[in-house]
């Protein structure tokens, strides 16, 4: 049985994770939970300062505690910064939302955007972590680490492929035929971290016959030689873990 | 307060004694909100007036949903990937979408070109743009570089970083003269001319320049900087002389100012991106 304490950061989860305000009754259901113990978790909760109540309603959305937090954690990933200007300069060079996504063991988390000039966007937020395996960014950094994943079988050609044309691509949704386009960034032969441009740039058939793919190319190198000779600036804060020890759930 | 005394009154039971446990937990991970990187069960303990033991234990529960980790050392701890899931936008600071504003309102009130550029490397990129219509100082190609020194647009830039950047910037740069064919409006410039353009911008905080090459274009720019002098970003006004000519400029001078106060106010409170300028 769970621990009045882990269930509060399994409230703190749900709550984080929901895309509007929940209350006592709909966090029980979606933990099963009773609405009571529920509301004695978001109590604990509320009064850290780890949630805050919706306009004064009985639901909740996020507080400040969490805010800080993150701030005090993404300040521990100096790749935003050093890369923020090559992002900001790639996605006015696309148009799209330009994303840096990090390795994290055998995960990517997406730490930084740059949005683009577009007005339509379906960007995922920040935080987001998905298995490497998953979705094209991630593919881009599998290309280029030393072992195999634990789920990377089956993916072989498709990381053969990206190794060769220097990049991943991955169908939208809603262009049929388009692609977005993710890069690996690498330092001594092997990926740290994926710079994705999120819209439907290129043509899924023939990606390569792209007009601006040299230009992208070369801001992504630009980065990458920047890695090489700066290394203290791309360090992040879980370099220390192994890989198989990081195991979002 | 009365009005919140009778709020608590009518409130039901608090439960506060209840969950005491949830409570410590919260307590501990809020400790790693503070400029450390990392913690010591120790350290904890003495900060929160609890036991080693209630200490371990809340450290247990945070691991184990990876909202802290152990730290290099193996024995401290750190803040795990977690925190970073629960969703917010509290890092959006972007300042192409905090300056655009205020281009537009530059572009209502002068009728003439407006450009937005940072330092990427050692260039720099437009990263946005209003173009006048007719007789027209116009826009170079999307995202294009234009190295530091090349352009007294791209000085205006290297103006804000420090004199010992500037010095490595040139350099790594020199011949200072080899993208003289791609650049002729500073073709054949020395050092010293970009340091006596380095000196009049950080004189008057802001510049103004003519294109010869431009058939007789002229600037005005102003940088955005951080409370430490960083440079955000360079925003410069450009037109035709014959229409945006020095008695223009000084007759506009205060209006542009007003444009770009709060948008100056609210860069200083962001730290700029590092700028990473040696090496060639």
């Amino acid at each position: 049985m769970m621990s009045s304490a882990g269930r509060a950061l399994r409230i703190l989860e749900t709550v984080g994770a929901a895309e509007r305000p929940l209350g006592p009754t709909e966090i029980g259901q979606a933990l099963g939970i009773s609405a009571g113990t529920a509301f004695r978790g978001l109590d604990a909760l509320e009064r850290a300062g780890y949630l805050a109540r919706f306009q004064a309603s009985p639901k909740f959305v996020l507080g400040k505690s969490v805010a800080a937090l993150r701030q005090s954690l993404l300040a521990r990933f100096p790749i935003r910064d050093v890369t923020a200007p090559y992002l900001r300069q790639l996605a006015f060079a696309s148009g799209e939302t330009v994303s840096l996504t990090v390795r994290l063991g055998w995960y990517g988390l997406r730490i930084a955007t740059a949005a683009g000039t577009n007005e339509v966007t379906s960007a995922p937020p920040l935080g987001a972590v998905r298995p490497l395996a998953e979705g094209f960014a991630g593919r881009a950094i599998l290309a280029h680490v030393p072992a195999d994943a634990p789920d990377a079988q089956g993916l072989a050609r498709a990381l053969a492929e990206v190794r060769t044309r220097g990049f991943a691509t991955e169908e939208t949704a809603f262009a049929r035929g388009r692609a977005a386009i993710a890069f690996p960034l690498r330092r001594d032969g092997q990926a740290i971290a994926a710079i994705a441009i999120e819209g439907p740039v290129v043509d899924l058939g023939d990606p390569v016959a792209h007009d601006d793919l040299p230009r992208w190319r070369e801001i992504v190198h630009a980065v990458e030689r920047l890695a090489q000779a700066r290394p203290a600036l791309f360090a992040g804060p879980f370099d220390h873990l192994d890989a198989d020890d990081i195991v979002p759930e | 307060m009365a009005v919140s005394t009778n709020a608590a009154r009518a409130a039901p039971d608090p439960p506060r004694y209840r969950n005491q446990a949830a409570q410590r937990v919260l307590a501990v991970l809020s400790c790693f909100a503070g400029p450390e990187r990392d913690l010591g069960v120790t350290e904890l303990a003495l900060r929160l007036g609890m036991n080693k033991n209630m200490v371990h234990r809340a450290l247990a529960t945070l691991a184990a949903q990876g909202f802290v980790t152990r730290a290099p050392d193996r024995t401290r701890y750190q803040l795990g990937w977690r925190v970073l899931t629960l969703a917010g936008d509290d890092d959006a600071f972007d300042i192409r979408a905090l300056a655009r504003p205020a281009l537009e309102e530059l572009h209502a009130l002068t009728g003439e070109s407006v450009f937005l550029s940072i330092i990427v490397g050692r260039a720099r990129v437009n990263v946005d743009w209003i173009e006048a219509r007719g007789r027209r100082v116009s826009a170079s190609q999307r995202g294009r570089s234009v190295p530091l020194h090349c352009t007294t647009m791209s000085r205006a830039l290297l103006a804000c970083l420090d004199d010992r950047e500037i010095e490595a910037y040139l350099a790594g740069a020199a011949p200072l003269t080899r993208h003289d064919e791609t650049f002729p409006e500073t073709a054949g410039m020395t050092a010293q001319d970009v340091w006596d353009d380095v000196a009049r911008l950080r004189r008057e905080g802001f510049i103004t320049w003519r294109n010869p090459q431009q058939y007789g274009a002229n600037y005005i720019a102003f940088p955005l900087r951080d409370t430490q002098g960083r440079p955000h970003a360079l925003v410069t006004v450009g037109g035709p002389l014959e229409r945006f000519g020095p008695a223009r400029i000084a007759e506009l001078m205060a209006p542009m100012r007003a444009i770009l106060a709060p948008v100056e106010q609210h860069a200083r409170h962001v730290a700029a991106a590092p700028v990473v300028v040696e090496g060639s």
